[in-house]
């Protein structure tokens, strides 16, 4: 039995029921806007997809208020509803329009998406490195979580919406797949990445690339920008090992600002968060506005750390010409962080606000939807950036 | 996976520590590490300083310390948790209060809250006034300040020493113990090749 009988009759193939609400006819491919595969060039644009993915010349099957439901052993994938949708000649390929698509993992809904366009591949395509079952949505797409109310688990973990061009489904996995994308409302786990530095949550966290490990350690590399309100960090590299519990960076230079009193450069920044030990090193420069003036202090290493009651240490070593400096200057040098008072209020700990918006972004930018454990994953390359937005995000 | 990030809070947080390196002393009404003994210094060099968490300071090797009203050069300068006593060692210690002592030692102790200074290991003082420059040597020089401001200098022999403190008033007090600007050399006339030198310091 093909599928196009299928379509005919009703039926079961290959653990892929598809219901046809209605079957108008047979006509030509239309042109649609749709995308063969979720890997787009770095370079391309969101809004820009490829457009020769279609067989102009072949018969399809056209239908209207079409719904299918997706299983794989016996358990329901995704059900789909679609506005339109319309079945390739090889039987391989359906592409729709209009869609709603309820996810599903353990036979619970998950999660809920809509989108302008969709496409389900029947059967394994080589051509276009997809399996069988997998689920292609684009345009506009958004992806609602679905709070796990007898999941008590699941119901701590904050409700979210993903925005994005494109989002692929592989059946694999039972992943969702994102090339690029803005998160909305992120879940507390994701929010959790702001405190990392201070239990401030940040505003902003920008770098070339963005990598969380299975442990929680986080390493950001290539114009590395984090923002809160307390908090600025930019530089070349910031990285947070969860193992030792060491936070590093570095830049050429590496600038920290904190509040409006403190501003600090240096080649190499070491936190040792255990011992409560900070040490600049590579020419660290730290300027401390102090009662109208500013104190500048150049050395070669400077170490500060926390004695058991909290108190401050501070050692200088170095610095130029073997000599650490303390001077009074008239100005902070311009620095490439933004002061806190013109930085966007910082976000809150998603247990305690319902309304944070923290937007997702990157010229390449993948973001994994984890529909059993209702969380989200991201890897980000090229421009990354993870911001506090209080207005919905517009797509390009 | 996401379980683990929410560890990371829970460990000492970089904005706690960074700022309160700062923020501790400002709580404390100073301004940093240039504030101590009571005292905002313009300049501070040296080839350490350790600053401990019960606030006691310690510069060491090549120091070289300014403030308004009292200047420093030594090996060796410290600061106890009070921020009262400042003391300084060196071969030797030179010291500049105010635009009008000058002087020399071994070992220097200063308490800032009275102004009294202590000068031990072949002190020497040069006080400049209207009417000229005095030049104290003796075994142990004490400096004090009344409420006016007036330094009053006493003179003590340095126990086990024959040598009996001597006051006599001179052209003028040797060159400042702080930096101060050289000079740059100048042409004598216009004559080729001869060049004043500025005075040594």
């Amino acid at each position: 039995m093909s599928l196009r009988d299928l379509t005919q009759q009703g039926g079961v193939l290959g653990g892929t029921t598809v219901l046809l609400a209605a079957l108008l006819g047979v006509g030509l491919w239309m042109l649609m806007d749709l995308p063969d595969s979720e890997a787009q060039p770095a370079t391309s644009s969101p809004g820009t997809l490829p457009e020769d993915i279609f067989d102009l010349d072949s018969e399809q099957i056209i239908l209207e208020d079409f719904q299918t439901e997706i299983t794989e052993q016996d358990e329901t994938q995704h059900r789909i509803s679609a506005s339109w949708a319309r079945l390739n000649e090889s039987d391989e390929i359906i592409d729709m329009k209009g869609l709603s698509v309820e996810f599903y993992s353990d036979n619970r809904p998950r999660g809920e998406a809509t989108s302008g366009y969709g496409r389900i591949w029947l059967e394994d395509s080589e051509e276009d490195g997809r399996s069988r079952n997998d689920l292609l949505l684009s345009e506009t797409v958004r992806y609602y979580t679905i709070k796990q109310e007898d999941d008590e688990e699941a119901a701590q973990q904050g409700e979210w919406v993903l925005e994005t061009p494109l989002m692929l489904f592989t059946s694999d996995d039972s992943t969702l797949r994102s090339d690029k994308g803005y998160v909305k409302q992120m879940p507390m786990e994701s929010g959790a990445l702001g405190s990392v530095f201070s239990g401030e949550y940040f505003d902003r966290v920008r770098a070339d690339r963005i990598q969380y490990d299975a442990q929680g350690s986080v390493a950001m590399r290539g114009n590395v920008r984090y923002e809160s309100q307390a908090l600025g960090i930019v530089g070349q590299s910031l990285a947070v090992d969860t193992a030792s519990k060491v936070i590093q960076g570095a830049g050429d230079p590496l600038w920290l600002h904190r509040g409006v009193d403190m501003q600090a450069q240096c080649g190499k920044f070491v936190y040792d968060t255990e011992a409560g030990r900070i040490q600049l090193t590579e020419e660290p420069v730290v300027y401390q506005l102090a009662e109208g003036k500013v104190q500048r202090i150049r050395a070669g290493v400077v170490n500060m750390m926390e004695d058991e009651s909290g108190r401050l240490g501070v050692s200088l070593r170095g610095g130029p010409g073997g000599r650490f400096e303390i001077d009074r200057i008239d100005e902070v040098p311009d620095s490439p962080i933004v002061l806190p008072g013109s930085a966007p209020k910082p976000a809150e700990a998603a247990a305690d606000s319902a309304g944070q918006f923290l937007v997702g972004r990157g010229e390449r930018f993948e973001i994994k939807v984890n529909l059993a454990a209702n969380t989200f994953d991201t890897w980000t390359e090229y421009t990354a950036i993870l911001e506090k937005t209080e207005q919905p995000v517009i797509l390009p | 996976m996401k379980r683990c990030l929410l560890i990371i809070p829970t460990c000492l947080l970089l904005a706690a520590v960074v700022v309160p390196a700062v923020g501790a002393q400002e709580e404390e009404g100073s301004a940093g590490l240039g504030s101590f003994a009571g005292m905002d210094f313009d300049k501070i060099r040296a080839h350490q300083l350790d600053l401990s968490p019960d606030g006691r300071i310690n510069l060491v090797g090549e120091v070289d310390i300014e403030s308004e009203t009292l200047a420093i050069k030594a090996d060796v300068v410290t600061s106890d948790e009070t921020g009262d006593v400042l003391k300084a060692k060196g071969s030797p210690v030179r010291i500049r209060q105010g635009d009008t002592v000058r002087a020399e030692c071994r070992d220097f102790t200063y308490y800032v809250e009275s102004g009294k200074s202590i000068l031990e290991g072949s002190p020497v003082i040069y006080q400049t006034t209207e009417e000229g420059t005095t030049k104290v040597v003796g075994g142990i020089i004490i400096l004090t300040k009344d409420e006016e401001g007036n330094t009053g200098i006493s003179v003590k022999m340095d126990p086990g020493s024959k040598t009996m403190p001597t006051i006599e008033n001179i052209k003028s007090a040797p060159k400042a113990s702080a930096p101060q600007e050289k000079k740059p050399a100048t042409k004598v006339n216009d004559s080729p090749g001869l060049i004043r030198l500025p005075a040594l310091e």
